[in-house]
């Protein structure tokens, strides 16, 4: 750590990891009702497991995302954050606006539409929030005595993030319409700006645990990034399948969407031929294990996985079944939780002066996760084939086929406890490090 | 973009323009070429829908088009070999015809479009001209930025940045050129003749 000001991103990673953990157990919930094992309905509906375990997601990582940069943008523009108590400010209202959505989910406080549950006032808090965020960052960067590419493209990611946030605000009278422009917010993210997000940290972390030359790492990700980036933008047409927008979104969501997995493909193998050009001597190794696993399984998860299902032929078939659950948790998990993980893996020890990250917790921690999720995901795939197959050729109805699957929830139940575990490893291990001290500043 | 001095190892990494521009093409290749296959599959499918349609449009105009971008790639490469060979004038006209033929494809091109609309056969027609246009439109926007990347090249050459001995930025704004040309030599026969 080098500027005092960095400690704030500890603030916003413990909130990631409290979150997280949160999250959890609204998907344990799930996955117990899916097993046809749902006492708490009367309290919490599969509904509202639902939107909590979805929103809880995206906070936890927007969360994650600024933590990231308050750590990342200090360091790369060479200056302390303009005003610590206003990022502690953004912090709070931050973390209370969250609560009270969860909250508020509970108690039928909410808009009903999937990913965008966020009952309308609260809308507007979260844009003030992320407008002082935004301000916070953008200051600093353009105070600072540098402008790093990488600083840039995170900069750039998380101002069109904010941005993308507003046409969820819209009001549509006409189903089709509403949800048109509401994949612009979910999808323009997660397949579009996010990955600036995504590249910009990865590109931070590359350049930190590698010690290749940041000209070299910054050159070559920014073009694989921004070939995902183009990709994504016209894949959003893949949402565009038969819920009302007209046909020729087939076309173009077939063919950019087939072009994704390849962006993907050239984002871990460009992770991976840094590390193998790589001195190899950073003593943080567990960091370069998240950062490169994020690279991999975001190939696999989201890039393979996605197009098993992204073509219109086999997702008239697919569309909206336990298929997008699978692709959804290894997407995810891969591309966004993973390098929040690995920022955090990274910044903890430099922060605290704490060097945890040879003890075999943080090894357990990273093998059990990965491996339990992979299980989670195959259990998915495979409740999916069979909800497809028996609701949709065989002519089931809903609840009749879910009753048919029921026994890969408990395959899914077990991935997941081992999941759970490298999650709780996880946190203790994060919680041990203690909270983040001058003493562990470096001079230069 | 790196210097010349890499470009001189003749490496596998640096081919004209250097690698980062032939990813680009490569990817653009990719999308255009399983674009026209979809196209190709649909046409057999809806057989006498595509036929009807495709006859509707100008086979003339498109080759007339067609004759125009490679004339601009030949003003390109005649530019290139003018700018490697140290003579600065010549390779600033040169780069200049590329331009104006350039914009004179666009100027068909906008001419074709305007008649499409008011015949009526415009975008959500029939799958046929959805295909003509996304397609078409897709490549209308690439000779665009073309254009613009042409433009700024032209501006800087005149001052006298690029020279014999600086020449990688307008070898790739180049290939970016040649592949537009490529692009259209694809589109020409698949949209406007195979039947």
């Amino acid at each position: 750590m080098k500027y005092k000001s960095q400690k704030v991103a500890y603030m916003f990673f413990a909130l990631s990891i409290v979150l997280l953990l949160l999250q959890i157990v609204y998907g344990f919930i799930m996955g117990f009702a899916h097993a046809g094992f749902d006492g708490l309905h009367d309290f919490i509906p599969f509904n509202t497991a639902t939107a909590t375990h979805k929103n809880l997601l995206v906070v936890w990582l927007l969360s994650g995302f600024m933590g990231a940069a308050y750590y990342i943008i200090p360091e790369e523009s060479q200056r302390e954050l303009v005003s610590v108590p206003l990022a502690k400010l953004q912090f709070w209202s931050l973390a209370a606006v969250g609560v009270t959505a969860v909250i508020g989910f509970h108690f039928n406080w909410w808009e009903g539409r999937k990913f965008l549950e966020i009952p309308r006032p609260l809308d507007y808090l979260v844009v003030v929030n992320v407008l002082l965020f935004l301000g916070i960052i953008l200051v600093t960067l353009f105070k600072g005595k540098e402008k790093t590419t990488t600083a840039m493209v995170l900069a750039m990611g998380l101002f069109f993030a904010a941005l993308l946030y507003l046409p969820g605000m819209v009001w549509f009278d006409n189903q089709s319409v509403d949800s048109f422009f509401r994949w612009w917010v979910v999808h323009l993210w997660v397949e579009g700006v996010w990955e600036l997000i995504m590249g910009g940290i990865l590109a931070f972390l590359l350049i930190k645990l590698t010690g290749v030359d940041r000209e070299l790492i910054e050159k070559w990700l920014y073009v694989i990034v921004g070939l995902t980036f183009l990709s994504g933008i016209l894949g959003t047409g893949h949402h565009y399948y038969y819920i009302g927008a007209p046909k020729y979104w087939l076309m173009v969501g077939g063919i950019f969407s087939a072009l994704e997995p390849l962006a993907f493909l050239g984002m871990a193998l460009f992770a991976l031929a840094m590390y193998r050009k790589g001195e190899k001597n950073h003593p943080n190794k567990i960091a370069l294990y998240w950062t490169l696993g994020s690279a991999i399984v975001s190939f696999a998860g989201a890039g393979l996985l996605g197009i098993a299902h992204t073509i219109p032929s086999v997702n008239i078939w697919t569309h909206g079944t336990l298929i997008t659950a699978m692709h959804g948790h290894l997407a995810f998990w891969g591309a966004y939780a993973m390098i929040v993980i690995a920022i955090i893996t990274y910044a903890m020890p430099l922060m605290t002066g704490r060097k945890l990250y040879d003890r075999p917790a943080a090894h357990y921690a990273f093998w059990l996760s990965n491996i339990g999720m992979i299980g989670m995901t195959t259990a998915f795939a495979a409740a999916g084939v069979a909800q497809v197959y028996l609701e949709r050729k065989v002519g089931m109805s809903f609840m009749d086929a879910q009753k048919a699957i029921e026994v890969h929830f408990w395959i899914l139940i077990g991935a997941a406890t081992l999941f759970t575990i490298g999650i709780i490893y996880y946190a203790v291990n994060f919680f041990q490090h203690g909270l983040p001290t001058d003493e562990a500043l470096v001079k230069e | 973009m790196t210097g010349p001095d890499l470009r001189e190892e003749k490496s596998f990494l640096y081919p004209p323009g250097g690698i980062l521009i032939w990813i680009i093409v490569l990817v653009e290749l990719l999308t255009f070429g399983i674009a026209l296959i979809v196209f190709r599959v649909n046409f057999h499918q809806h057989y006498d829908v595509f036929l009807s349609s495709q006859n509707m449009l100008s086979k003339n105009v498109g080759l007339f088009n067609t004759i125009i971008l490679i004339t601009s790639g030949y003003f390109m490469a005649t530019a290139m070999i003018n700018i490697k060979r140290a003579k600065q004038k010549n390779a600033v006209r040169w780069l200049l015809f590329t331009i104006l033929t350039g914009v004179l494809f666009l100027i068909v091109k906008t001419w074709e479009y305007s008649i499409k609309i008011t015949e009526g056969h415009g975008f959500g027609f029939d799958s046929f001209f959805d295909f003509y246009w996304m397609l078409t439109l897709f490549h209308f926007i690439h000779v665009l930025v073309g254009l613009l990347i042409l433009t700024v090249l032209l501006y800087k050459l005149q001052k006298g940045h690029y020279h014999s001995g600086n020449y990688l930025d307008v070898e790739s704004g180049g290939v970016f050129w040649h592949m537009c040309d490529l692009i259209w030599i694809l589109l020409f026969p698949v949209l406007y003749l195979l039947h």
